[in-house]
């Protein structure tokens, strides 16, 4: 992960006023910008019924294939449905699928790797077998076998991704944990009378998530692009349901006659997959000590 | 050298249980399957009297440990099980697929080392200058664009609007190598390029690293020329993390092969892997689903050794 390093990261020069909001803003271009860029979407997916005079699934027979114009601003499909509907519309399931399996495996990996990391021993010993056997596979192929298990759906991709993610999440967190078990304060804390319990949610908890939560911004960009790429191979959300992925595979055979439906779909799975990783990469600067700007 | 010995025994152990714990996944997957095998295999042939003896012949009806045993004895012995729609042996299906899918991922990440290493290290060298900047825009690209996305934009303007490649298929090598290479340049492209930001960053890190150590600026006082320093003194000390970055991308690219080979109706194992999972032809799953885990685990297990002949002192300092 150590790409999004260079990405542009915010200024390590002290603003003058540093209380003003955008100068704040501006210092953490990166985040402001991957916040901006997820708060639109939101707004894109949610409010999609407001947005659109069109349904997703209508076809005007009397404009298939068609290019940008006023009526349809991206153009319509090889079954002359609208474009942008059903890209915005789409972003209903990517967003589903990036909180909901990144949620998920928050809810279990958080658990898994704050025990690993705090009691160590057969508890950890036990976690870290079963993360070297999760990523023996490829984060797809795991996506792919527990679908043919399970069968397809959104509830089903979402727990295939949660399923690869909570071992990563788990590993990041025990990591963190195991640095901060010893230090000082747990110590003082300790010596104070502090249980386990409240060691643990209290005192290492705290001070050990941050890399969690940058991992599991950027994991969001991942399952955005898992999503698209299981929807792609006709594994994902069934029709009638968009799905940005689905769009590619059905337009793909109308490649030649018309781009504009291809186009689209794969610019909003760069902006999706661009957003979560300005997001994770603005969450490190701000959550990382070394990081800059404070 | 006994110390180095020690770690690979100890390292290739450790490969046992991942090995093992991978084979019973991959063995459950067609046992959690919804359906029956032997419905699906008999079809329209379907009696209750056909089922128990075909049930008997298949094995399904003992144990399901000595079940598990028999098909990994069968495994180490080739045989991977058959296709359920046209009983091909997977072996024979493998000898098709998995030649076009190394092709392509050895193609891919060839390039990609190919690119990223120079161009890590020129962007090291001039932190901020323009090959760093450069980098920086690919880097960007590489992460935001998914390897299908990519390629699909590139079948749209490079086959569809400019006509210069052809869009999809496959040409065996040894039918005709050019036509092969040139059906392959798209794929190959769609896949590497995320690869060589991944690379090219962390080879970047890495040699910053380096090149701030007392031992560059005492080679700079001698007179060795930049270009020496930096390839041959900075990026040998600077190479294990771009090893291990190579090692964990090598899984990605072949996760990112079975999407990509499908945009390319390219007929390898994701292919395979993908048109089974459609049918319910649950062996070609879980064969394919082997084949990639096992060359993965082989891939990092290489990794890990290839670590070990870039800096001998692992063997001693662990442990």
């Amino acid at each position: 992960m150590a790409v999004l390093a260079a990405l542009p990261s915010t200024s390590r020069r002290r603003s003058p006023r540093p209380r003003r909001v955008g100068a704040w803003l501006w210092r953490r271009r990166t985040l402001s910008a991957g916040v901006a860029l997820i708060a639109l979407m939101t707004i894109l997916a949610l409010a999609a019924p407001l947005l659109t005079p069109y349904s997703y699934h209508t076809m005007y027979y009397d404009a298939i294939l068609a290019g940008p114009s006023r009526q349809h601003i991206f153009g319509t499909d090889g079954l002359g449905r609208d474009v942008y509907t059903r890209v915005i519309y789409s972003y209903q399931v990517s967003l589903r699928v990036a909180a909901g399996s990144v949620g998920l495996s928050l809810l279990m990996g958080v658990p898994l790797g704050l025990l690993a990391g705090y009691w160590g021993g057969w508890v950890d010993a036990a976690l870290m077998r079963a993360v070297d056997l999760l990523l023996a596979f490829p984060a797809i192929l795991l996506a792919i076998s527990l679908i043919a298990i399970l069968g397809q759906g959104l509830g089903v991709m979402v727990v295939a991704i949660a399923v690869v993610y909570v071992p990563i999440l788990a590993r990041v967190l025990r990591g963190s944990v195991l640095a901060v078990r010893n230090s000082a304060y747990v110590e003082g804390a300790r010596a104070r009378g502090a249980g386990h319990g409240r060691l643990m949610l209290r005192h290492v908890l705290p001070n050990s998530i941050g890399p969690t939560v940058v991992q599991a911004a950027l994991l969001m960009a991942f399952a955005i692009q898992i999503e698209a790429g299981l929807s792609f191979l006709g594994l994902g959300v069934q029709p009638p349901t968009p799905s940005l992925g689905y769009m590619l595979q059905e337009n793909h055979g109308y490649i030649d006659q018309s781009p504009w439906s291809t186009l689209f779909p794969c610019l909003a799975i760069a902006l999706a997959v661009l957003a979560f990783n300005l997001l994770g990469s603005g969450l490190r600067d701000l959550l990382d000590p070394r990081g800059s700007g404070r | 050298m006994t110390t180095t010995l020690a770690y690979c025994g100890r390292r290739l152990l450790q490969a046992v249980p991942v090995l093992l714990g991978m084979s019973i996944f991959v063995f459950a997957l067609i046992h959690l399957t919804p359906g029956d095998p032997v419905q699906a295999a008999l079809g329209l042939n379907y009696s209750p009297r056909a089922a128990a003896v075909l049930r008997h012949a298949m094995g399904l009806d003992r144990p399901i440990v000595a079940q598990y045993f028999t098909w990994l004895g069968g495994i180490l012995h080739g045989d991977f099980g058959r296709d359920l729609i046209s009983h091909q042996p997977l072996s024979d299906l493998l000898a098709h697929t998995l030649p076009v899918t190394l092709e392509l991922t050895l193609l891919a990440m060839g390039l990609a080392v190919m690119l990223a290493i120079p161009l890590g290290v020129a962007a090291a060298r001039r932190p901020g200058g323009f090959v760093d900047r450069t980098l920086g825009g690919i880097t960007l690209l590489g992460i935001s664009i998914p390897d299908f996305v990519l390629g699909t934009l590139l079948i749209l303007l490079f086959a569809a609007t400019l006509n210069w490649l052809p869009p999809e298929d496959y040409v065996p090598f040894t039918q005709d190598p050019l036509d092969n290479l040139r059906h392959l340049i798209l794929p190959v492209i769609s896949l590497g390029l995320a690869q060589v930001a991944y690379i090219a960053q962390t080879t970047r890190a890495s040699m910053l690293e380096v090149l701030g150590q007392d031992y560059i600026i005492y080679l700079r006082a001698k007179g060795i020329r930049e270009r020496v320093i930096a390839y041959k003194h900075a990026l040998r000390n600077g190479a294990l993390p771009v090893v291990t970055v190579i090692g964990v991308q090598f899984g990605t690219l072949l996760g990112g092969d079975i999407v990509v080979e499908n945009v390319f109706s390219l007929p390898g194992v994701g292919k395979m892997i993908v048109d089974a999972v459609s049918n319910r032809n649950y062996p070609i799953v879980q064969g394919g689903v082997l084949v990639i885990a096992l060359i993965f685990i082989l891939v990092n297990l290489f990794t890990d050794l290839l670590y070990l002949a870039l800096n001998p002192r692992l063997s001693t300092a662990d442990r």
